[in-house]
């Protein structure tokens, strides 16, 4: 082969590149400005915006967690007074959780992921961008009820029946259900972006052998957020439900049980501590390596640990119920599920040991590092006392005292808050034009290693003594006073090192281009030169380190020697390529800047804490506004196919505009088919589990079951609705032929589903049911709550396709509109196809 | 070289579908996954106000029926992932890819075949309904 042609295989563009063709990839992706910089979508400004308020909540909830060591340090203190105190260790877990520690990985994987991808952004960026935007709205009003004494007092898993309106009145509840509700959704739509992101934004040959830990931590992440999430946001549904409409889910003397509570925040709550390690954890395997100047040692190991981990976490719910009567042997399949899953965590812990050890003395000390050492003792210890409280009768000792605070803040902070530095350190410049101080960073970290375990390691010792949890104050005599005394001095060490790394932020951290690319000699994409397009082209990927084993790639890079050097639609565009072998397969246009969903993340967020203090017609005005915003959003993002196919380097022309399964629009309806599915499952499990507690309040008689007419009915009405929609595509005419039975169909799709689910009530209301009286009516009528809000998102996306139609904006090629509403119609016609057999099969089965 | 040049048709991806390279490679958990559901949800039934009475003899027999088909199950596709990745259709990859795979559902099985014995010994041990 002659040199030019293999010059031309290896770089996919010929250079140099022509004038003006950089100039324009500025202009397209550049940031706004003043008042405008609320619209940007870039993801490094939205991750920044994101992980800056995840940073300021940490901050916040820690000088919480200071007023209460302060009101510990000494027996019989009166700083606070107990019910302050409650609101304290709530709002303290509350916001560490929620607020803090799953934003901060999500805003990680929106500013780095794109960045190690070689990707121009992730796929969605406006949805990003709401996702941030309703977080930070709804996170700041959540926070700020502490001021107001409205913050909730329940702890921060708000057990019924304590947080029930017998005993706690007031809206403070209502605070943090419907607030974290709100957002949770806020974290799944940033888990949607995250999981197609990875799989379908990957630079060419980018296959799944040979993408980096962090996307692999991401993808389970975000897969966990699928399946974890929707289980609290039932619980926060029933609970909410119950304490403003009365229906007993909960309440034990109509048929509820306060553990379903327990079961469905546990199913969610423990994965969540797994949530938070696993992207930390893949922060650590790209971390080590570098420091290592090695290779990850077992990266194929780790993989499958992550794996492993984010299923085995699922299985660890009733860990935290051991000492609520459950059966030995239920608690034995748990126990050993939380023995399992210290495997492969101690898979990730050996293979980091080992990467260092096989560096034979390369391993480099500074900031970084030294947070990553930091982490591994301490997560270690926290792991190690995990295996402790796995065993059940161990846990009966140590269940709900100051034990239980040591081993969950050895493996919190541990396992996230240490990496999370590590990361500011590292990855600080990537995003600014130099990097942080190596002296305050190191002095921060002291005081943060020194404080954290002056604090945290004699709790231990309390809690063995027998200091419970969440007590506000203690008598003298009780052989407390000097361990208490001591956390709270390593507390405000803490304090000071988090202090000192703000104040190296102040000093030093200035956002924008500028500094040394790769100042610690890393082998990830990241690295490359950037500029607000991210990458100058998007290279070709053979190998998991490809800046060390091809150094000229940086400079191959930036000349614009690889794919999609230029704008050849004039917008913002990336390439998508194939889930698994990373091939090109089209180009995707994304929208800019906007108001619109800046304006639906307030309003939704509006529309929410509107609702929690019961202002019922503003809430509902700020949800037209909010779904109005997201239409006029959804409006102009489907940009249609006339600027392609374009050229994008290496012979292959590209398509700019691709619906059906290889779309990333379907790929995106795929994951809100398992996030609907997972919470209906969520529900179906609670149906089931209600039962098993409680079946006599079950019907004892054919004459409390709606008849069979109305179920068939509804089964009818929703299988024609299916039908209406495949008509509608079937009838999709080519462009400039409006076919007028498109609308039809459309409409009479909407008419049948709403008609559905109308017949469905009609029918427990004509059964004499009453979702007042007992758990089983209340969870007859959740069933056709569930399917409701989504047949009421389905008639709204509904209208706006057919508005579409008459704007001339659908037919037969540019149709995605129309294909992702027909395909929530068929998820939704087989959830409510199940509902119907479950509600009305169910209680026949057993009479 | 014009490797595509219809306006909305997709350039060739990958051979082999990803739904199924994902059970796949995953097949291991997911039976985890499956008979984590199926004893938790047995123990729970049979010792419910529902089923009072029929606990322990039945509730053992369920769970070590459900236990040893899926070791079983786990053992094969971690012994001959190759066979196991034809059975989900999953056809031409990269040596390095297909490589990765492999290896990725191997050592899956192994971890889940661990935590499956683990769970169903469980049943040998304790009785089902007592604590």
């Amino acid at each position: 082969m002659s040199e030019t042609n293999e010059t031309s295989r290896k770089f996919p563009s010929p250079t140099p590149r022509p004038e003006g063709e950089e100039e324009e990839l500025l202009r397209i992706w550049a940031t706004p400005t003043g008042w405008r910089l609320p619209t940007a979508v870039n993801n490094t400004v939205i991750g920044l915006l994101y992980l800056g308020a995840a940073f300021t909540f940490f901050v916040l909830a820690g000088i919480l967690a200071l007023v209460m060591r302060t009101q510990l340090a000494v027996p019989g203190n009166d700083l606070v007074d107990q019910e302050l105190y409650n609101q304290l260790f709530t709002v303290h877990g509350t916001t560490m959780m929620f607020l803090f520690a799953v934003p901060a990985m999500e805003a990680l994987g929106v500013l780095l992921l794109p960045q190690m991808l070689a990707a121009r952004d992730l796929p969605f960026p406006r949805l990003s961008a709401f996702a941030v935007w309703a977080y930070v709205v709804g996170g700041t009003v959540f926070f700020s009820t502490i001021f107001y004494d409205l913050a909730p007092a329940g702890g921060w898993f708000m057990y019924p029946p304590l947080t029930l309106t017998e005993y706690q009145p007031g809206d403070n509840a209502d605070f943090w259900l419907l607030g974290i509700g709100f957002i949770e959704i806020s974290a799944i739509a940033g888990a949607i972006e995250i999981i197609v992101g990875v799989l379908r934004t990957r630079p060419p040959g980018m296959s799944l052998d040979k993408l980096p830990i962090f996307g692999w931590a991401m993808l389970i992440f975000a897969g966990m957020i699928m399946v974890a999430f929707p289980a609290v946001i039932l619980a926060t549904m029933l609970l909410e439900i119950e304490r403003a409409f009365d229906w007993p889910f909960f309440t034990a003397a109509q048929g509820g049980d306060p553990l379903l509570w327990q079961h469905l925040f546990w199913f969610f709550g423990h994965p969540e501590v797994y949530l938070i390690f696993l992207p930390a954890a893949g922060l650590v395997s790209m971390i080590v390596p570098t420091m290592a100047r090695t290779p990850l040692v077992g990266h194929k190991l780790i993989v499958v640990a992550l794996i492993a981990t984010g299923f085995f976490s699922f299985g660890l719910w009733v860990h935290h119920m051991y000492a609520t009567g459950i059966p030995d042997l239920s608690l034995a399949f748990f126990s050993a599920a939380s023995m399992a899953v210290a495997i492969p965590s101690g898979i990730q812990v050996f293979s980091w040991i080992a990467t260092m050890a096989k560096s034979k003395g390369r391993w480099q000390i500074n900031v970084p590092s030294l947070f990553i050492l930091g982490m591994l003792f301490i997560f270690t210890l926290g792991g190690l006392t995990g295996v402790m409280v796995a065993m059940v009768p161990f846990d009966w000792q140590a269940h709900d005292s100051y034990f239980i605070v040591a081993h969950m803040h050895y493996v919190m902070i541990g396992g996230t808050v240490f990496p999370l530095f590590a990361v500011f350190y590292y990855w600080v410049p990537m995003v600014a034009k130099k990097t942080l101080s190596e002296r305050l960073g190191k002095i921060a970290f002291w005081f943060m290693f020194i404080g954290f375990n002056v604090s945290f390691l004699p709790m231990h010792v309390t809690g063995l003594m027998g200091m419970p949890r969440r007590v506000w104050t203690y008598p003298e005599g009780l052989g407390w006073e000097t361990f208490n005394m001591v956390s709270t001095v390593g507390a405000y060490m803490i304090a000071i090192g988090v202090g000192v790394f703000i104040l190296d932020l102040v000093r030093n951290l200035r956002i924008g281009e500028g500094g040394e690319d790769n100042p610690w000699g890393a082998g990830t994409l990241e690295f490359l030169p950037q500029d607000v397009y991210s990458t100058r082209t998007i290279p070709q990927v053979d190998s998991l380190y490809p800046l060390w084993d091809d150094p000229d790639l940086p400079g191959n890079v930036a000349a614009g020697a690889y794919y999609l050097p230029n704008a050849p639609t004039g917008g913002r565009e990336t390439i998508i390529t194939s889930a698994i072998e990373a091939k090109p397969q089209y180009v995707v246009q994304m929208p800019g800047p906007g108001w619109a969903h800046v304006i639906a993340a307030v309003f939704t967020a509006a529309c929410f804490l509107l609702l929690t203090v019961k202002i019922v017609v503003p809430a509902i005005l700020c949800a037209l506004i909010a779904v109005f915003s997201c239409l006029r959003w959804v409006w102009t993002i489907d940009k249609g196919p006339d600027n392609g196919p374009v050229d994008i380097g290496g012979g292959y022309n590209l398509p700019v505009y691709v619906t059906g399964p290889t779309s990333h629009g379907w790929w995106a309806m795929m994951v809100l088919y398992i996030v609907a599915g997972s919470l209906y499952l969520s529900y179906l499990f609670s149906y089931l589990y209600v039962w098993t507690v409680s079946p006599e309040v079950w019907p004892q008689t054919m004459d409390a079951v709606a008849g069979l007419g109305w179920p068939l009915f509804s089964a009818a009405a929703m299988t024609g609705s299916v039908v209406a929609f495949v008509l509608a595509q079937k009838t999709l005419g080519p462009r400039e032929a409006r076919n007028p039975l498109t609308p039809f169909f459309i409409g009479l799709g909407a008419v049948l589903a709403v008609g559905a689910v109308v017949a469905e009530f009609r029918g427990h209301i004509a059964a004499g049911l009453r979702p007042t009286e007992t758990s089983y009516e209340a969870m007859v009528f959740m069933a056709g709550i569930l399917s409701a809000q989504i047949i009421a998102a389905i008639a709204v996306m509904a209208g706006f396709v057919i508005a579409r139609h008459y704007a001339g904006r659908l037919d037969r090629v540019r149709c995605a509109g129309l294909e992702n509403t027909a395909l929530l119609v068929y998820y939704t016609a087989g959830q409510f196809l199940l509902g119907l057999l479950v509600i009305h099969g169910f209680p026949r089965v057993l009479l | 070289m014009n490797r595509n040049t219809q306006h909305t048709t997709p350039a060739p991806g990958d051979r082999t579908p990803f739904w199924g390279t994902t059970l796949y490679s995953m097949i291991g958990v997911i039976l985890w996954t499956l008979h984590f559901g199926f004893v938790y949800g047995i123990s729970h039934v049979v010792c419910s106000p529902a089923l009072a009475g029929r606990a322990d003899s039945l509730g053992r027999a369920l769970i070590l029926g459900g236990t040893v088909p899926i070791l079983v199950l786990i053992a094969l596709a971690g012994l001959w992932p190759e066979r196991t990745a034809r059975l989900f259709r999953v056809g031409t990859m990269s040596t390095d890819t297909a490589g990765f795979l492999h290896h990725v559902a191997r050592f899956i099985c192994l971890l889940s075949f661990l935590g499956v014995a683990w769970a169903g010994a469980a049943a040998l041990i304790l009785p089902v309904c007592a604590g």
